[in-house]
This record gives C-alpha cells, structure tokens and sequence, in this order.
C-alpha cells in the first residue's frame, strides 16, 4: 500500500512536468499575451512595448522561458506579479484559506447530503422520495450558480434579512466569518450534491442486484448491515471517482460563487490575473490546481482499495 | 414522454411560433407574457416563446450529441484501461490525467481565438472536455469487475478479450456511465452558455436556452420570465433525459427486476 | 429499521444547523460590518485595484477611491480644477509662455502643504515624478506626453519650470499625480511594496488597510490641507470589493453598503423608485462607435459606409434599447467638449430609402435570400466587440438586425477582453463596435491619424488621410482655444464625409446610494466619481 502510494506520487512527477508544460503552452497560445493590458492605452508605443517584452524576459526563445520559469517554479521562487508588483507567493497564500475553507465545507456539506439521500432513493427506489431526490438532483444541475446565489441572496439577505449579503466578515470575527460563509456554502454544495446524489444512487442499484449481496441477504444480515457494510462500500467507488474528478468542476463552480458572494479566495484572483494575462499569478495558481486534482485523483485510487477489498495495487 | 414533446415541439419550432425568432421589435421591448406573446418577449422585442422553441432545437441537440460523443470516446477509453490493465492502462489513464489536469478555462480561450464556432466545433469542444469523467468510471468500474467470477469464468472457458469486454464487462458497468450520460447532457447546455459568454458559444442572434439564460441575467430583477422559461425548458429536458436514462438502465440490467 | 436509522440521521443533524443558524442571526445578521454612523460610509465597489501608483496601475479603482493627487484634476463640467497648485497655469494667467514654438509652463505649489506622514511637499518632488516617468525601468501604464518634455527646473521648494521641446495642450494632463520622493527614491518603484499598497500622499484620504479580495479602508488624512476646514467630512470609507453588480444592489438594498458603485443600466429605472434610495446618473466623456476597417475589401466603397449611416436609427438605440440613457451620436468628440462640432455627422438622418440607394448604386442587388449580391458574392462581415456588458452586447444585437433590413448580412464575433484587444489590433475584424473614453483635453490624432495605426496608436480604423493627420496635429498642439476649436471643427467635418467612424450614442454612467448621501456628481472621464469625495456628507 504505502510502496503503491510512493510509486504513483513519484509516478505524478513527469505528469506534473507534462501538465506544466502544456500550462505553459496554452498561455503562450493565449492571444495578447501579458502586454495586453498596455494595449488599450492608446499611448502606448512600439518602442514601450518593446522595452516592457524585454524587462518582462519575453524576448527570450520559448524553451528558454519555459527552463527558466520552471526551474524557478520548483525552486519555490513564484516570482512576481506583473500586475500588482506584488511577490505571487504571497497573493497565493493570501487567497488560499478562504477558498480552501468553502470548498471544504461545500465537500463536506456535499458528501453527507448526497450519501444520505442517494443510499436512500436507491433502496427505495421510484418512492415518492426517490422522486422528489431526483427533482432536487436535476434543479441543483440545471440552475446555474450566480442564479441560484443571487435568489439566495434576495430571499435570506434582502427579504428576511437573516444573513448578510457577501463578503468575509470582520476580520479575526470566527462567528460573523461562519455566518458570512454559510450561503456560499449552500450554493456550492448544491452543485455537487446533486449530482453525487444521482451517482450514489446509480451505484448502489447497481450493487443490489450483485450476488454477494443476494448472499448476505440470504445469510439473513439485516438490511441495515446488508447496505452499509457490503453494498455501500462497493457502490461507492464510482461516486469516489466522480468526486475527484469533480474538485476541478466544484473550483469553477468556486470561481463563480466567490464572485457572486465577494469571498476573497483564489477565484477572484483568478479572473483578475486573467483578465491581465499576468503570467506568475496565471502560472501558479494553473499548477497548484493542477496538483490539487493530480492528487486527488491518487487518493481516489487510495480509497478505492479502502472501499473494495478486490481491488487490490501491486 | 416529455422529452419527446420537447424533440418535437423543437423540431416543429417554425409551424408552432407565430413569431420568427429573431425579428427585433423595438416598440415591445421587454414586454410581460401575453396572448399575443405567450411567453412575454425579451430585451429586443422578440417573442420569447419562439425564441425558447428554437433554442432547444440547437440546445438539445448540442447537448444529446456531445454527451454520446463524449460517453463513446470516455467508455472505449476506459474499457480498454479498466480491462488490460498493466502497461494499456498505465498510458491510457495517463493521458486521461494529463488532460484532466489541465483546468479547462484557459484550454477554452485558446480555442475561441482559433476556432470559427459552429454548432459541430462547439459539440466537439464540449465533448472535448467532457470525456475523462467516463474514462475514469468505467475503468474504475472495470477494476471491480475485472476480478469478478463472470469474467473470470469467460477467461477460463476462453473467451477472446473483446468478447468478455462487449458481452460481460461493459453491460455491467453501464449504470454509471448511463447517469454520466444523462448530466452529461445538462451538462453541456449549461457550458454552452458559458461559452456564448466567453465569445466561443453559438453566435448571436441564433437563441440557445443557455445564451438566454446567460442574457438573462442582467434583467433578472425587472423581467423575471426571460430567464424563467429558458430554465425551465433546461430543467424539464434534463428531467426527461434522465428518465429515459433510469429506463435504459432498467431495461439492460435483467436482474434489477428480479 | 433501515428507514429509522435514517431518520436518526437525519434528526442527528437538524439540531446542530439550527443552532449554527440561530448563532448565526444573533451575533451577525445584516449590518454587523461598517454599521451605518454619519462619517463612515460603506461603499460596493466593482473591482479591486491591483497596485495604488497612479502611474502603474491598469485598473481605474485607485483615481477612483481618490488616494492620489498632482497638480490637476478635472471636474464634472470637465473643467480642469488645482489641486496642489496655486492655480492651473494659462496664457492669460502668465503661467504658459510660448518663445520661438517651445513652451514654458510654470506651476506654483500651494503652500504648508504636508505629505500624510508629515513631510512638507515641495517642487523637489515634482522634479522627481518627472525623473521616474522618464526612467524607462519603471513599469507606467503611460508615458503620453512625458517625452515632448525638455526640462524640468526647481528654483525655490516652492516653483516648478517645465521647458517642453514644443507646444502641447496636453500639459495640464501631466503632473496629475505627485510621487512623494522622500518615501521613493532610490527605490524600485514596480515592486515597493510599502509605497504601492499605501501610498503616502496628499490627497483627503490615505490608506488604513488593504485586505486583499476583501475591502480596503481609507481615513481621513490628518494632514490634509482642508482638514481645518473639517474636510473631509466623512471620516473613514471602507471600500469592498463586490465584483458582481446585482450583489452590490442587494447590499445597498440591506444596508450593508451605502454606495453600489457602476450601476448597470437595466437597474437605473427600478432602483429610481426605491424607497431610501436615489440613482445618480451623469454624462460620461465616451462613446460606442462603428468602426470600418479600412484595410479591408468590404467597406472600401464609401457609398457602402454611407448606407450604414443611414440604415442606423440611432435615435431608435438611445430610446429604446437605453431607455433614453444616452444621446444619439454625432462626431467623435462628445458634447462635454468645447471642441464638439454639432453640424458634423448630422446629415446621416435614419434613412432606409437612402441606404438602398446607396447599396444599389454601389452595385449591390438583393438576391433571393434577401441577403445583397454582387458578382454572386454575400453582402456578409463580421463585427467584434468585448464580451461582458449586455448592453453593449443588445445595442450591436439592434444594429445587426437593422442592417439587416437593407440586405447586410453582419455576423457577430464578440471575443472576451484579453483576446478583443488583440484581435483588434491585428484588425482582424471587418468592423468593430467599440467604446472610447478620453480625457477632457480634446484628442483625436491617436484615433484617426495615419501615423496612429497600430501598434502606433489606436487607428484601428487603418484610416489614411494626410490632410487630417495634418489638421489634427496642428490642433492639439495649439494653445488658443479659439483657433485650436475651428481647426477640430474641420476635423469633424472630414471625418463625417470620410466616415472610417460612425459613432452611435454619447454614453452616461450611474451610481446608486442611500438617499442620505450628498455631494456625489460623478465625473466624465477617468479621473473617477471618487474626484470630489472630500465634499460628500451623509445627512439626516
């Protein structure tokens, strides 16, 4: 087990690479390029974008750029923000705990509400709940997130006034921060809970009808026993799947609750560095997801053996 | 049966709209839903009801298209990993993470430089980005399987490995991939509208129910009905699409009935 | 027993959220952050600023929040006002002389004037500003007009002499915001961090915090020099980042901010009428505007840009599509200009007629899609714009159906920001709708002269005239404003005939507050609404 996991982290180094590489790739493609922003300054001249290119290293060969910047990268030097003057490093580490601190909890909200619903709906399947779990499944995927964020807003904030509209709270106040968190939280939630719901309920159909569960059903196991400790953790494989691959739809979907709720996460850092094709920002902020999903995707495998003890890494 | 009302009322867009969808008329700007104007018409003076049917002929089949694209590519590639296993699996699931890695909204701005979207680039674009979720389901399915008695007992009655995988692997890992399908399909709508938004989208004045939504937003407050019709239709198609996928499922899985 | 368990669940967990929520309405609720007093204003701001120099920063928000200062600004008449200085120096007021076509400007610090740590404010730091502009290793946004600058004299702490190397209109525009060299020099001013997140400075207010993504608090500065007369009135501003404008509304609307900075236009007429509420809409020195891209084969036919002109119901747009939000367009200089020439442009009346005849004239005849034809080619263009503002996006939505009305088949290619403005430059558009904003200085050489196109200026047009260029050029370099005024006023008219540009409508902005806010007028050009912040009271 820990051989296998140290294997496939060490296997992650040349996909990080590849994934740099074709990072570093997509921003060079990027029409405008991090002099965009000059360009709109209607006195700007040749000559000044010239010199900027130059102070920027952008006059150098692509390979050049690329060695340079990653070898800085790994080195821990993030460099420096084009736009803000500011060292990357630090822009990242400001933003970093408020979004980690709502996608948190939006997956924890997400996951405890989808396992309970979708294990229910799927052992009393096409039941008045099933139905009505499908219905609110099929709302959360078909509303969009500002939409059902602004409702949110206009019904708890502007209507009852029960909780703020947007922001982050005083800062160092945990309380007004958590009352600030809690609508961002349901709207993140509700993007993936739908969606996870349906998955778990698709597996755990699926595992019903396996004969092992026929067998323990027929040892006489309690239904109870029956669902938890055998059809649960098998069923649960795909849901672990789609959970992993989802951490990057739940960022985007982070991205835009961050905007429409004004949480200072990396969404909002995001959208200003692209906006300003600032290179070092775009760059770390494209790895760090990058590695956040690599990782995750290693830790499903790790939890598929958890869940399903036939599935065994050699 | 709903989404079958829906194809056809689509399909049949030009004979049921007293409207054409994209006559703008300034002197019935933002007007309420009315007899004349079923569904009110929107910030252009355009009947909404004729726009919204129109729309799901090009939403609709945005969406159902590129989620079976999607779902073919995504469960080939994961079969192929999820059966051979070793040195097939290890390239192919490398791949699947090497472009999943890649967060998607740069990978997006690129295309819209380069590419002129049409409704078939947008499909294959949406695909483009949708099929590594399938890949992983049904390889990590597969893993299940694989060590399962049935296909342990093909292989020691020597059955060749397309067969086993056709006949006796795939079937059984077809209910996620039919539910992957099924979001699939809302799925991409709703990208759609992200990708009218970033300029990659179907181009304007050709009305999808993403664009409409996305264009809603500015007026939610003061013309309500522009985006609730649009929505509606998103969710009543994703609701219908989904039950034809639960009966799909229903009917290739025999021992569910038992 | 399964269904039991998972009530249990179920029933496990309510109680905790509720005492979550019920925690939640006792200590926070609505109001628990910057609850409203008499001087401190909460306000919803659209964006953050990346840095605080005034030289360096792409984003508007750090003119706007009023933290920095020069020797001028301009007002909401576009009037310019002094700041730092005794007075803005003129012919009349001998501080411009004019010796054998090169200028002497010479500007007069007002005086005891203190920096916001204290340190006096002397022509030492003037002379600085203008050595930074000129160091070519600091990063600005804009060095427009710097160079024409000959040299800069300091002959008490008092005077600043600037020698120009020629004439230009456009020095009121330079100088507009004093680098305080004390705190700078010898420092690396694209990364000094000290100076670029809290700018020391002269202005009514001066950094508290800056919380990145969060808000950024300004307080009064204590050594402003209206502090004895109590300015500024409010006493601190916390400024909070709310990218999303219906957001921004429902603070206003909660009272969680007194100010929803950049109103869009559809939310002008129902905040208009919300109780506790008012809407402050002003005239904005910019314009959206057709461009022709004269480098390509479609538009070469003047007839042809003649029957947009015509087939363009401006009136139709501002009336309609605006709400009356606007102004149909004339020339490409906005009425808030004294150099506005009214008659220009004013033939193209919407004509429908007209633009046929144009069209057929030209040689184009409708075939049997109603699409025009000419030698079986298409009357078919693209258009681009910036993706993001659905106004924008409705008003290019009408034209495209207008011109379609006359045959014109006009396919939209909108592109988001970064892209647009490559896409632009590279022209690679048949035509652009696009928006102008420009200082009050009146200014038309780097839209329209043929030495501008790009990367060389903003001629994306590609719109060669020398007789243009030439008048152009003659006006912005001159003084008088009389004899500047009839020079723009042939340029105008040139332009109209010519027709690279058809401007479509003057623009205004909006500002929603609290009805309890006074003094904000908003202002027409870049200097920002925030320009005259010191004035701003919150009354009863």
């Amino acid at each position: 087990m820990t051989v296998y996991l140290l294997r496939r982290l060490l296997g992650s180094v040349p996909l990080m690479v590849g994934v740099s590489i074709i990072v570093f790739g997509i921003l060079q493609a990027l029409p405008g390029g991090p002099l965009a922003v000059y360009l709109d300054n209607p006195y700007v001249t040749g000559k000044d974008l010239a010199l900027l290119k130059h102070q920027f290293g952008l006059d150098q060969p692509l390979h050049i750029q690329y060695i340079r910047w990653f070898g800085a990268f790994i080195s821990g030097q993030w460099g420096v923000s084009y736009a803000s003057g500011e060292p990357v490093a630090k822009l990242i580490a400001g933003r970093l705990p408020a979004t980690l601190l709502l996608m948190g909890t939006a997956f924890l909200v997400a996951t405890a509400f989808s396992i309970t619903t979708g294990v229910y709906s799927a052992v009393r399947h096409y039941s008045i709940f099933d139905y009505s779990v499908t219905a609110f499944s099929f709302l959360g995927i078909s509303m969009p997130v500002f939409w059902f964020g602004l409702m949110l807003q206009l019904l708890l904030a502007v209507h009852f006034g029960w909780l703020p509209v947007a922001g982050f709270g005083e800062p160092g106040n945990w309380i007004d921060m958590l009352v600030h968190l809690l609508m961002p939280t349901i709207v993140l939630s509700l993007l993936s809970a739908g969606r996870w719901s349906r998955f778990t309920r698709a597996g755990v159909l699926e595992v019903l009808s396996q004969d092992y569960v026929r067998t323990a059903r027929a040892k006489g196991l309690p239904e109870r026993a029956v669902i938890f400790r055998h059809a649960l953790r098998t069923s649960l494989t795909p849901v672990v799947t789609i959970m992993a691959l989802d951490l990057a739809g739940l960022f985007s979907g982070a991205v835009v609750t961050e905007t429409v709720f004004a949480w200072p996460g990396m969404g909002s850092l995001l959208i200003q560095s692209v906006s300003k094709v600032d290179y070092p920002t775009l760059l770390a902020i494209l790895m760090l997801s990058s590695f956040a999903i690599v990782l995750s995707n290693v830790l499903a495998d790790m939890v598929y053996s958890v869940l399903d003890p036939r599935i065994v890494y050699r | 049966m709903v989404l079958l009302i829906l194809v056809i009322a689509a399909a049949a867009a030009p004979l049921l709209a007293r409207f054409a969808p994209n006559d703008v008329d300034l002197r019935k700007l933002g007007s309420a839903p009315s007899r004349v104007h079923w569904f009110g018409t929107d910030d252009l003076g355009r009947d909404e009801f004729s726009r919204s049917l129109h729309a799901g002929r090009v939403s609709l089949s945005i969406g159902i298209l590129s989620a079976l694209v999607a779902a073919v590519v995504g469960t080939t590639v994961g079969a192929l990993a999820g059966y051979y296993g070793g040195l097939v699996e290890s390239a192919l699931m490398r791949l699947v993470d090497v472009v999943l890695s890649v967060p998607p909204l740069p990978l997006v701005i690129v295309l819209s430089a380069v590419a002129r979207s049409t409704p078939l680039t947008l499909i294959l674009i949406i695909a483009g980005i949708g099929w590594m979720g399938t890949a992983r389901l049904v390889r990590s399915s597969f893993l299940t399987i694989r060590e399962g008695e049935y296909v342990e007992a093909a292989r020691a009655i020597g059955c060749r490995s397309l067969r086993i995988i056709l006949r006796h692997a795939l079937p059984n890992s077809l209910g996620p991939v039919i539910v992957a399908g099924t979001l699939a399909v809302g799925n991409a709508i709703i990208t759609e509208s992200v990708l009218s938004f970033l300029g990659v989208g179907v181009r304007p004045p050709t009305a999808t129910w993403g664009n409409m939504l996305q264009n809603a937003q500015s007026t939610m407050t003061t013309r309500p009905w522009l985006a609730v019709f649009p929505g509606l239709f998103i969710l009543l198609s994703l609701l219908s699409v989904n039950a034809v996928g639960d009966g799909l499922r229903d009917a290739l899985d025999v021992r569910l009935k038992a | 027993m399964f269904r039991s368990s998972m009530c249990g669940r179920l029933l496990l967990n309510l109680p905790l959220l509720l005492v979550v929520v019920a925690t939640a309405m006792m200590v926070g609720g609505p109001g628990a952050v910057g609850a409203p007093r008499d001087d401190q204003l909460v306000i919803a701001f659209d964006k953050e600023p990346d840095t605080l120099n005034p030289y360096a920063t792409h984003v508007l928000a750090a003119k706007e929040i009023d933290v920095v200062e020069g020797f001028h600004a301009t007002n909401e008449k576009m009037e310019y006002i002094p700041r730092v200085v005794q007075r803005v120096p003129t012919v009349t007021n001998a501080g411009l002389t004019i010796t054998a076509g090169k200028m002497t400007v010479t500007w007069r610090l007002k005086p005891g004037l203190k920096w916001s740590d204290g340190q006096p404010v002397t022509s030492a730091d003037a002379e600085f500003t203008y050595k930074a502009m000129t160091d070519p290793s600091f990063r600005v946004d804009s060095r427009a007009g710097w160079p024409i600058i000959e040299s800069v004299k300091t002959p008490d702490p008092q005077t600043v002499v600037v020698a120009f190397k020629d004439s230009y209109a456009g020095y009121r525009d330079l100088f507009r915001y004093l680098l305080p060299k004390h705190m700078l020099e010898g420092k690396d001013l694209n990364t000094y961090s000290d100076y670029n997140r809290s700018p020391v400075t002269t202005a009514p207010f001066s950094i508290q915090q800056w919380l990145p993504g969060q808000f950024l608090v300004t307080v009064a500065n204590p050594n402003y020099r209206g502090a004895a007369q109590g300015l500024p009135h409010i006493k601190k501003i916390t400024w909070r980042f709310v990218p999303d404008a219906n957001t921004r509304i429902n603070m206003l609307r909660t009272g969680e901010a007194q100010v929803a900075w950049a109103l869009p236009f559809e939310q002008i007429k129902p905040l208009q009428s919300a109780p506790g509420l008012k809407v402050i809409v002003h005239p904005l020195n910019a314009w959206m505007h057709f461009d022709f891209n004269l480098r390509k084969p479609m538009f070469q036919d003047v007839r042809l840009r003649q029957a947009v002109a015509y087939a363009i119901d401006k009136e139709a747009i501002v009336s309609q599509v605006l709400g009356g939000l606007g102004k149909p367009a004339g020339p490409p200089i906005t009425p808030l200009s004294w150099a506005h020439n009214p008659n220009a442009y004013s033939q193209y009346k919407y004509d429908l007629a007209r633009a046929k005849a144009l069209v057929a004239e030209a040689g184009w005849r409708p075939g049997s899609d109603g699409i025009l034809q000419k030698d079986g080619k298409p009357f078919t263009f693209d258009n681009c714009l910036n993706t993001g503002d659905a106004t924008q996006e409705r008003v290019q939505q009408v034209i495209q159906a207008m011109l379609r009305s006359i045959g014109m088949n006009m396919e939209i290619r909108n592109f988001s920001a970064v892209v647009y403005g490559e896409i632009r430059f590279k022209g690679e558009c048949d035509t652009l709708f696009h928006r102008w904003i420009v200082p009050a200085t009146p200014v038309l050489s780097i839209f329209y002269s043929a030495d501008a196109m790009p990367p060389n200026g903003l001629n994306e047009d590609f719109y060669a005239n020398a007789e243009i260029t030439e008048i152009i050029k003659e006006a912005e370099s001159t003084i008088d404003q009389p004899k500047a005024k009839a020079l723009f006023w042939r340029a105008q008219e040139i332009l109209a005939r010519d027709l690279p540009t058809i401007p479509i409508y003057y623009m205004v902005a909006a500002q929603a507050t609290t009805s309890r806010l006074q003094g904000l007028v908003g202002n027409p050009t870049n200097d920002g609404d925030g320009w005259n912040i010191e004035e701003w009271r919150l009354g009863p």
